[in-house]
Parts: C-alpha cells; structure tokens; sequence
C-alpha cells in the first residue's frame, strides 16, 4: 500500500489511528502495539503475498539469531546472521546483474560449455523494502553482538521492523530510537499538538511527492524515454528535473512518515535537512538521507578502521562506504559509477578540508594571535559579501556536481548516462523541446493561463515550465524543510483550510501518480 | 502551540473543510457523470466524450439505443445519423481504437445487461487481433467503470482530470461532443491521398519461413468460443452485422513480405464460417472491393479509410451487397486473393513519395 492511495488515506489510517489510540488510551499498550503490527502487515501484504512471505521470513530468521545470539554471544552465529541477510539481499536483488555480467564475460571462454545457463533471463520477484527492513536488521545483530540491546520481546521486535510508516523506504531506524518509543505506548496521552503537526507535516509531504515530484517525473521519463531526440537544453533540463524529483520524491515520502509516525505519538529520526543547501560533498551527506550515511559509519566505515588508522586507510574506507552505498542503491554499473563519483569528491574535499585546517592553525600560530584571530571571526562588508558569495558559489557548484552523478543514478545502464552528458556539450540550447514542457502544464493552472490570455502566447507552452521548477529551485536552495515548517506552525483556521485542501488536491490527483522511487531500493 | 480547546477546533476545521469539500467534488461528478456511470446525460450540459476506455461503458449503460456500432478505429468514421437515415436505427458508437476481442466482449457484457433492446450490432473484425490472447485487451481496463460497485467508483468521483477536464473546461469553454461522429479520427481531407500515405509507410522485414496456414487458427477459434459466440448465441434476437474493414493493398503487402498471406486468408475463412452458421449474423466482406483497396486516395495511412468508405459499408449493410453467405465465401476470399497476387507492387514502390 502507497501512502498516496484513497485505500491509505480514507481507510487504512483512520482506521489504524482510530484502533491504536482507542486502546493506547486506555493503557492498554501491548495491545495497541498488537494492532500496530497487524496494520503494518495489512500494509505491507498490499505489495503483495510473495513479499510478504519474504519479509516474515527474514523477520522469523532474525529474530532465531538474535536469540541464539543472545545466549551464546557467539562470533559465528553473528556471522551466520550476517552472511543470511546479506545473501537474502543478494539473491532477490544481485542475481540478475550478476547473471548478466557473467554472460558478458562468456565468449572469453572461461565457463566453458555452451552458455545455455546464462540464456535463461533470470526474472527474480525483488520485494519492496528489502533494503531497508536487511539493513535494519543488520544493524540490530550487529548491535546485540556488541551488547548494546540487552532484551527485545518478540513483539516488540516485530514492531520494530514491520512499523509500517518506514517499513519500505525508511527512514533507517536504531533500535534504541523505536523501542524506546514503544516502551512509552500505553503509558502517555495522545499529543494533540504533536498530532495535529503530524497531519500537517504528512500534508507537505505529499504535495511534494504528488504534485512536484510527479510531475517532474512526467518530464524526466519521456527525456530518458526520448533522449535521442533532447538536444542540449534538454539534457540539460532534464539533469536539473531528475535532482528535483528526487529529492521532492524521497523527502515527501520521509515527510509523510515522520507525520504519520507523529500522528500515532511514535517519533521517527530526521532522514533529510535541506541537502541542496549544502555546501560541499561531505555538508551533502550531512542532509541526503542522514539514517543511511548514519548506518554506513556505525557499520561499515568504522568497523573497517575509520580514521584511526592513518590517513590513507581513512580515504580507503571512505571510498569502501560509497562503493557499497552504490551497490545498495542498485543493481548496475551505473550506481557503482554514482557510488564513486561521490567517494572520489567526498575523499578529495575532506583531504582539502584537513589541509585547509593545518595551514589556518600554522598561520594563526605564526602570526601569533590575537589579532590574527580577530581578524578570520569579524570580517568586514566585504569580507561577508565575499563570504556569502563564496558561499553561495559553493551551494552551487555542490549541486551541479550532485546532479551529474544522478544522472547516472536514473539511467538505465552507463551508456544512457553518458549519452546525456554529451548532449551538455553540443552547444545547442536555443530551443527546449515541447513535448518536455508539456509535462508541466498542468490542468489546474490552465485557467490561470486562461484568464491572464497566457495561453495563447508565443511561449504560453513553457510559462508552467519555467515557473514551477524556479520555484522549486528556490524552495531547495533558500526555504525551510516542511518538519521545521510544521514543527513551528501555529494553529489558525486558515492554515487548517488551506491544509485540508492541500490534501484534497493531492487525493484527486492520486489516479495518476506513480510509486515512489526508492520503494525498490 | 497551546490549549487543548485550540487543537480541537484546528482540526476540527482542517476536517470539515476536507470532507466538504471531498464531498462537493464527489456529488459535483455525480451529478454531472461525465462518464455516465450513474444516470443518463444531463440536457443542457455540453459533454466532452473523447474517451474510449473510461466513456464506452457508461454509455452502454445509460443512453437509451436499439443498435451499436463496435469495432476498432476502423470503425470511428461510422457517422450514426446514417443508420438513422438508411435503417430507422438509434445507433450508439462504441468504437475501442485497436480492440481486442475481449474488448468487444467486455462491452457486449455491459450493453446486453443495459435495458435496451438491442436490434442489431455493428461488429467490425481485425482478423489480426483475433489472434491474440482470449484474455488481452488493447489497454489496461479501468475494472471500476466496468462493474457495478459503486464502492470502488473512488477513483472517477475523486479525480482531478474528470473534474477539470470533463466538468469545468466543458462549462469555461463549451464544445459538446456530437455523438453522431464521435471518436471519429483527426485526419482531414488533405491527408488522404497516396502521396501522403506511401511518404509515411514504412514496409517490414521480410520473412523467409512460411507461416503454417492453421497457425493462427487455435487462437482464433478460442476468441471467437470466449469473447464473440456466446453473445451471439445468447441473443438470438439481435441481428449481428459482422464486416470485415477493407485495408489497403499495403497491408497485404504486409502479409506478403511477413509471410503469412495462407495463414490471414484462413483466418478469414474459419471466422466467416463460424459466424455464419448462427441464423442471426450475417457477414460482409469489404477487403477484396478492389476499387477501395487500390486507392490509396481513399487512405490516411495503410489502413485507414476516408469517411466515405464508412458511408458505403453502411449502404451495403442496407442493400446486401458485399454479404457473403457459406455458398459464396469461397469465391470471395478467391478474388482478394486473386487481386493480392496480381497486384503491381514493384510499379507502386517504384516512385518516389
């Protein structure tokens, strides 16, 4: 089930809302946390019963290893669990990539026969959320073996990974983060603040996935469907277009989860804090997808060594995380190549950034003091002007950047990349093609155009076009995340209204939305 | 943020204010019923019907008709004050462009159970869809629009485009469909001619192995056993008007270079004979009328004829002529294939369109 469904938003939550305070309120917490786990399951069969099968099995591998783990703090039963995820993980998503490479290496001969095994077209069902609910649970072996969970009741267990608001795209959650929150199910009141600022955060989120990511996506499929005939405007657009997408895509949806997480009383952890904003590679990775940045350092980089043993190791890892940041993500050279793109930036500025760092300390010691130190914490006009600038140029640069790398994250193979690139370079950007501009001439604002007589205008086409992705360029570059708007909204009647028909036109615009992006990652 | 009282009353609004409103757009559609799923049209509402998909069943459902045309593109040019005209009949189009034979079906099954007698069907054939799977259709059907649970109807009374596109546009700028020619194909007068028709024709690949001539005949016989005979066969009353469209000289070129010409002349024979043995159906058969088929004046593209075409089928289906019967069948199908092998193909490519 999609959170932008009628079934989800007439049916399933007010029903699983209804349910879950009715008996929370009572203090009836073990209950309510029942009837959470059911909804989750009810949610998630809506993906279908293969999925789900999969998905209770993993649940039920786990949940044994952590028992026996528990008991014998065994290395390899910690390992058997280790290697059980990451082969579910690799089976139902790296089979078909791992097939298709081998194949390509068969007329070097080195299989021998007749090849007719690779022939077969591996079609492998990938379940929805496979990523996140193994990497959760990675994360939760991971965490017994190093004592850091003393107890976790089946129950709450269960809960803890079927919770149905970040079962599928996350965010990634810690144990002590959920349980925690469980503990408390029963024992507090229903929020009203909290609740209200829940629908109010869900409300944002989906406007940002219905209305802007859609339909940045409507233009961004037929660019790659019709690359052949983009030229350099196009290309050019279309990089632009997917970073937007995406962003309003996976950022709606962790919106959406946050609100309805609030709306049930149940926090769930920031997963995006302006990333656009940022202004290098590493500030980037501060905002993009923090749970995930946040589960590659505690798993990955400082298992592997972190900083601690010397300087080129650190870069190592450093790379070691992106490269399987990109594999995670997907199943292809493309996201191998992504993963790098950001490695190879992130390891550079923080080899800048540590130079930078020595040579400010030598100068400030050479110069011996006081002033010296004034002088870098109070600039003048100038220097701010300067700064800001410099500021604003590094937020750009860092985007642009970022928005080449997704252009290999949202093609079909490296090829299709790579083909867009070139067109950056053909030096052709007098016209933008108009079947493109069309995906953003939406029916709601053509009695705009309408009454003003824009649409009959020369270039009435592509007025939608240049206005709404200004101002998402805007939103992205200098407005304020939709949790800080909501956490700090005031509760007047005209902004419950205006709400309320927000979600309106995002329910009527449900028949034509398609699913999320990262709901296969 | 603060009292209780204030939390109560923010909600309180945010939901009044979303269920008013959900409920204004929902009994706004209703009313209106652009697709005409729950009463017959308004009178003075100028409905815009472009819709195949989403506006056929509700059609089938509520407008009142004795006969029906059916059939794919070939059919949008049907213009049914001629059936008025030639045959006293009401006739309702319910053309499915690029219709698969369980798109017939569905919509026999909606228009059977509508309450209208109906005196006859209209059912134009693509032997080439015939041969595809019992259960295809040409695109994914919109199943709310074709049963009758209104419980599942949420995604036509809440929808953004049937409220702006089908209810506000057609009052801010008034344009009613005249159902005596909907659907009927966008080419105007300058685009039928052979210049037009062979600039854009692109031949096939060439096949080297023969089709075998039963090939098609499994699939065909298993369309006609589930999706066409059982209406036949369960409504006696009904006269069925069963016509094959005529195509072009370049679709047989088609069949030529793709190797199946024995194989579509088969296909054509099983079908007639199938039908014809119901005392209900008659069938008339267009593509072996040489003076269309070779026309290409007559063509927007390979297969699809101007207007007049539609209005000379509709004559014939008065008239009888070009109704074959079991005793003449074989002599038909004879000529088309005669006109196939003696056509010049190499004179019509030799020029350059």
């Amino acid at each position: 089930m999609l959170f932008h469904s009628y079934l989800f938003v007439f049916v399933f939550l007010p029903v699983s809302l209804a349910g879950f305070h009715a008996m929370a309120g009572k203090g009836e917490g073990k209950a309510a946390k029942v009837w959470l786990t059911a909804m989750s399951l009810w949610f998630y069969a809506g993906f279908g019963v293969q999925s789900l099968a999969v998905l209770l099995g993993s649940v039920a591998f786990n949940y044994a290893v952590y028992r026996w783990l528990g008991r014998t703090g065994r290395k390899a039963v910690f390992a058997l669990g280790i290697l059980g995820n990451l082969g579910v993980l690799a089976y139902f998503k790296y089979t078909g990539f791992l097939l298709d490479n081998l194949r390509k290496l068969e007329p070097l001969g080195l299989f021998g026969g007749d090849g007719a095994v690779w022939e077969s077209g591996f079609q492998i069902l990938l379940p929805v959320g496979i990523s996140f609910f193994t990497f959760q649970q990675i994360s939760f072996l991971a965490d017994v073996f190093r004592g850091e969970i003393q107890s976790c009741g089946f129950w709450d267990y269960l809960l803890y990974i079927l919770y149905f608001p970040k079962l599928v795209e996350g965010p990634l959650v810690n144990h002590s983060e959920l349980l925690s929150e469980f503990a408390a199910v029963g024992r507090k009141r229903l929020v009203g603040e909290q609740f209200i600022r829940g629908i109010a955060l869900f409300v944002m989120g989906m406007l940002k996935k219905v209305i802007l990511a859609d339909t940045f996506g409507g233009a961004v499929d037929y660019g790659y469907a019709n690359l052949s005939a983009m030229h350099g405007s196009d290309a050019l657009l279309l990089a632009v277009f997917y970073s937007l997408q995406l962003y309003f895509d996976f950022s709606g949806y962790c919106d959406m989860a946050r609100g309805v997480g609030w709306m049930f009383g149940i926090g769930l952890p920031v997963n995006f804090q302006s990333p656009y904003q940022a202004r290098n590679i590493i500030d980037f990775w501060k905002r993009w997808h923090m749970t995930l940045s946040r589960f590659f350092t505690k798993y990955v980089y400082i298992p592997l060594g972190g900083n601690r043993r010397g300087k080129a190791k650190m870069y190592r890892n450093l790379l070691a995380v992106f490269l399987f940041s990109g594999i995670w993500h997907g199943a292809g050279w493309n996201f191998i190549l992504w993963g790098m793109m950001h490695g190879v930036l992130y390891a550079a500025t923080r080899m800048w950034q540590e130079g930078k760092t020595r040579r400010k300390v030598w100068r400030i010691r050479k110069e011996s003091g006081e002033a010296a130190v004034g002088r870098y914490e109070k600039p003048g006009i100038l220097g701010r002007a300067a700064g800001c600038l410099g500021r604003g140029a590094c937020v750009f640069a860092t985007f642009v950047y970022v928005s080449v790398a997704w252009v290999y994250f949202r093609a079909a193979d490296v090829a299709q990349g790579s083909e867009l690139l070139a067109k950056l370079f053909q030096n052709d950007f007098v016209r933008v093609n108009r079947n493109l501009a069309g995906y953003f001439n939406l029916d709601e604002f053509w009695y705009v155009l309408k009454v003003l007589r824009l649409d009959r205008w020369e270039f009435g086409h592509y007025i939608l076009m240049a206005v709404i992705t200004a101002g998402s360029l805007l939103l992205v570059f200098f407005g304020k995340n939709a949790a800080w708007m909501a956490e700090r909204m005031k509760p007047k009647a005209w902004n419950a209204a205006l709400l309320a028909a927000a979600l309106l036109w995002c329910v009527l615009t449900f028949s034509q939305v398609g699913t999320f992006l990262y709901v296969n990652f | 943020m603060k009292d209780g009282k204030e939390l109560k009353r923010w909600l309180a609004v945010f939901l009044t204010v979303f269920c008013g409103l959900t409920a204004v757009v929902v009994l706004l559609v209703v009313y209106v019923d652009p697709f005409f799923q729950y009463h017959s049209p308004l009178k003075d509402f100028p409905y815009v019907v472009d819709h195949q998909m989403n506006q056929n069943p509700g059609m089938a459902k509520h407008m009142e008709y004795d006969s029906v045309i059916l059939g794919s593109s070939m059919t949008v040019n049907f213009n049914t004050n001629w059936f008025r005209e030639l045959m006293g009949l009401q006739t309702l189009k319910l053309s499915y462009s690029g219709a698969f034979p369980k798109d017939q079906a569905n919509i026999m099954d909606i228009l059977f159970d509508s309450g209208n007698t109906v005196e006859a069907v209209f059912l134009g054939i693509d032997v080439i869809t015939y041969s595809g799977g019992v259960e295809e259709t040409k695109y994914p059907v919109p199943e709310y629009l074709y049963d009758d649970n209104v419980w599942n109807d949420v995604p036509y009374v809440l929808n953004k485009d049937v409220l702006l596109e089908y209810i506000l546009r057609p009052l801010a700028d008034p344009d009613k469909t005249d159902l005596a020619t909907v659907y009927a194909s966008w080419w105007t007068e300058e685009y039928y001619s052979k210049q037009w028709v062979m600039h854009n024709y692109v031949q096939p690949e060439t096949v080297e192995e023969e089709a075998d001539p039963e090939s098609y005949v499994e699939n065909v016989k298993a369309n006609l056993d589930a999706n066409i005979c059982p209406y036949v066969e369960r409504h006696s009353e009904t006269e069925f008007y069963v016509f094959f469209p005529p195509y072009s000289i370049l679709f047989w070129n088609d069949v030529l270079r793709e190797n199946h010409l024995e194989a579509t002349m088969r296909e054509y024979e099983y079908i007639s004979k199938r039908l014809l043995a119901y005392d209900n159906v008659r069938v008339f058969f267009f593509p072996n009328q040489e003076w269309i088929i070779c026309d290409l004046d007559c063509y927007a593209d390979y297969s699809h004829y101007h207007p007049d075409i539609n209005r000379y089928m509709t004559e014939c289906f008065v008239s009888g002529k070009c109704e074959v019967t079991e005793e003449n069948l074989r002599e038909e199908l004879g000529k088309m294939l005669e006109i196939v092998e003696n056509y010049d193909f190499g004179e019509l490519f030799s020029v350059e369109y």
